[in-house]
């Protein structure tokens, strides 16, 4: 118990810590300055949480900010962008993230109402407080957890990598063939270029900017912003509008927060272990929590109808979620969702890589500073949100017409600027049309992206592992790590199809309307 | 249909994969008992799999853009493809003037909000990018900042 007691204080001195070096001047303006662009992108339609991540990486690079900056901003962008997805679940019936979908059923009947302000207000202060509660999770169980990543050797690495790509097919659509042929083509994608143990260049048609391999900024804006402006052209072409309600100003009464304590509780801890477990993002986090719920407490039916408590439980347990989901993140390298798949990416590229090592002890400040700056973020999202939402909202009467060419000339920039390339912007365009295709036909798309981050660590780990045991491949099922690892794997693959036959498929189905957004 | 002609097109692309990948030189130096050639045939074998598996069990048809939007689409597509061909010489800002224009068009804009717009944002960017921030787009016909 002391032990415990100790090694809290000392995560808690490490939180400090973060919190210091994340509450300098300069830290907390760009929190904000993220916080804002990313409710703006979040809010806008045709750019996702992914998107902007994807578009604001380089651009951030070519800022000069330190690592711990970058992370600052990026995360906030990360956090401003889910919330501004709740914003517009509310408001439009259309939800930015797949985390949001539930945020519909209730959120957009209050807006319908009249009462978007009070859906609005309970979202932001239900996010706040399940925000709070996932921090103070992530300082128990993460560093614990990362300890086991130090008994990791290369056999073990190769499977957790095996792991996550098991886990985001199965996530990430209804056709379970499709995620993995979609992480299958990730990987291939990351094989292009020089290999590094032997210098043999593999599959670069001769094209010299091809020998450094795929950048992972270039595939993933031309595979969701490129795609997503394709999409939208189609959508005006057919002459499909979006009808938005109007939020006059947001606030709460204190009798409807109490009513609704209940359910962003519950919806903080269910979000937070459903965000624990590698394979289960905020979306399924928001389904259940709120189907909780309903059983729990709709004892008059009003849950669909526009009940608040419809908005606080799935809002919570989302955020709590995308809390619970840095565990696998920061411990295993294990993403739960297409845009914490975007920071690993990035986090990779900052020499950080979480599930090869054991990141809390070898870079504490950089993981501890982001763990705070998503704190803040949090805080002051709810301070920002407040006032601000009317202006939110005049962002989505911006007309397409002016939006989506600024997009596109945007996400040129970001893509000419990782290598100075203009061959780069001819790649996105091809991912453009190739991520268009895939939309179409239900092709999940975050997989590729996975399949691109993490399929050199694949390889390396692979290699390693045989070199080690000679040749042999029952090194990859040697030992009760690994014996675990196998079985996560085969459980997110194969679970949720079982599942299915059990129960009957309409929640299933759900999952999946969820997953395929994501 | 479409499924199986996207399955078709991705074995195609497993079988080139996999024998471009029986080409590469494994036994050079730090190959290792797996060399550079290992993984791209098994990844080749089981992208290969899952290809014939779509082949076969095909999901329903997607709702494919009409004629007209397929026309539009293509035209981004060959307008931004163009981009990244003529992006160096011309320069960014007569590169993304011309883009924002064809786009602005398609959804809709009017011309005479959209053509000042055009010339105005990029060479907003091209000033915040070349003098704030570390980065120097292509100046192309516009010459210096």
């Amino acid at each position: 118990m002391t032990t415990a007691m100790v090694a809290v204080s000392i995560f808690a001195f490490n939180l400090l810590d973060g919190f210091q070096a994340a509450l300098t001047p300069r830290n907390i303006g760009l929190a904000l300055v993220g916080c804002l662009l990313g409710t703006l992108i979040g809010v806008l339609p045709g750019i996702g949480p992914i998107t902007g991540v994807a578009i604001l990486f380089p651009i951030t690079l070519s800022l000069g900010l330190d690592d711990a900056a970058t992370l600052i901003l990026l995360a906030s962008v990360y956090y401003g962008s889910q919330y501004g997805g709740s914003t517009t679940s509310i408001l439009l019936n259309v939800p930015g993230e797949a985390s949001s979908v539930v945020t519909t059923l209730d959120g957009y009947q209050m807006a319908r109402q009249g009462r978007a302000g009070q859906a609005l207000a309970i979202a932001a202060i239900g996010s706040f407080i399940a925000g709070t509660a996932s921090v103070l999770g992530l300082m128990l169980f993460g560093p614990p957890l990362s300890e086991i990543t130090t008994r990791f050797q290369s056999p073990e690495k190769f499977m957790v990598v095996v792991v996550a790509f098991a886990t985001v097919s199965s996530l990430a659509g209804r056709n379970l063939a499709k995620g993995l042929l979609a992480v299958m083509f990730g990987i291939i994608l990351s094989t292009v270029g020089t290999d590094l143990q032997t210098g043999v260049v593999r599959y670069t048609f001769g094209e010299l900017k091809l020998q450094e391999g795929m950048d992972f900024v270039v595939v993933a804006i031309g595979l969701f912003a490129v795609s997503e402006v394709l999409s939208l052209l189609e959508d005006t072409v057919r002459g499909e509008q979006v009808v938005f309600q109007k939020a006059e100003r947001i606030w709460v009464t204190f009798k409807e927060f109490m009513f609704s304590l209940g359910a962003i509780i519950r919806g903080s801890v269910i979000g937070f272990f459903v965000g624990l477990l590698p394979g289960t993002g905020a979306s399924v986090a928001g389904f259940m929590s709120y189907g909780l719920e309903k059983r729990l407490s709709d004892t008059e039916g009003t849950f669909g109808t526009g009940d608040i408590r419809g908005v606080a439980a799935p809002e919570s347990a989302n955020n709590a979620a995308a809390g619970g989901s840095l565990v696998p993140l920061l411990t295993l390298g294990i993403p739960g969702s297409g845009t914490t798949a975007v920071l690993l990416g990035i986090l990779i590229s900052m020499g950080i890589r979480p599930g090869s090592g054991n990141v809390f002890a070898e870079t504490p400040e950089l993981i501890w500073t982001l763990i705070a700056s998503m704190y803040i973020g949090n805080l002051m999202l709810l301070l920002l949100n407040f006032p601000l939402v009317k202006m939110f909202v005049k962002i989505l009467e911006i007309p397409p017409w002016f939006l989506m060419p600024m997009i596109l000339v945007i996400s040129y920039i970001g893509v000419y600027s990782v290598n100075n390339s203009s061959l780069d912007i001819t790649i996105m365009t091809l991912f453009g049309v190739l991520g268009f295709i895939f939309r179409k036909l239900e092709v999940p798309l975050a997989p590729v992206l996975m399949g691109l981050i993490l399929g050199d660590d694949l390889e390396q780990n692979f290699r390693r592992s045989l070199v080690a045991s000679q040749g042999d491949y029952t090194t990859f099922v040697d030992g009760w790590l690994n014996i675990i690892l196998v079985l996560m794997a085969l459980g997110v693959l194969f679970l949720p199809q079982i599942l299915s036959r059990v129960r009957g498929s309409s929640v299933n189905d759900e999952f999946a309307d969820a997953g395929a957004e994501v | 249909m479409s499924d199986r002609l996207l399955g078709l097109v991705c074995l195609a692309l497993a079988v080139w994969y996999t024998v471009e990948a029986r080409t590469f030189d494994g036994t050079g130096f730090g190959s290792g008992p797996v060399g550079p050639k290992t993984l791209p045939t098994g990844l080749g074998i089981i992208f290969g799999a899952l290809a014939l598996y779509l082949i076969l069990r095909p999901d329903g048809e997607p709702r494919w853009p009409t004629r007209q939007a397929l026309w539009q689409i293509g035209l981004v597509i060959a307008a931004s493809y163009t981009y990244g061909q003529v992006m160096q010489p011309v320069g960014f800002i007569f590169a993304s003037a011309a883009i924002i224009v064809i786009i602005g068009m398609l959804f809709k804009a009017r011309l005479q909000l959209l053509l000042p717009l055009s010339i105005a944002f990029p060479v907003v960017l091209a000033f915040i990018f070349n003098n704030w921030l570390e980065l120097r787009l292509p100046a192309g016909w516009w010459g210096g900042f």
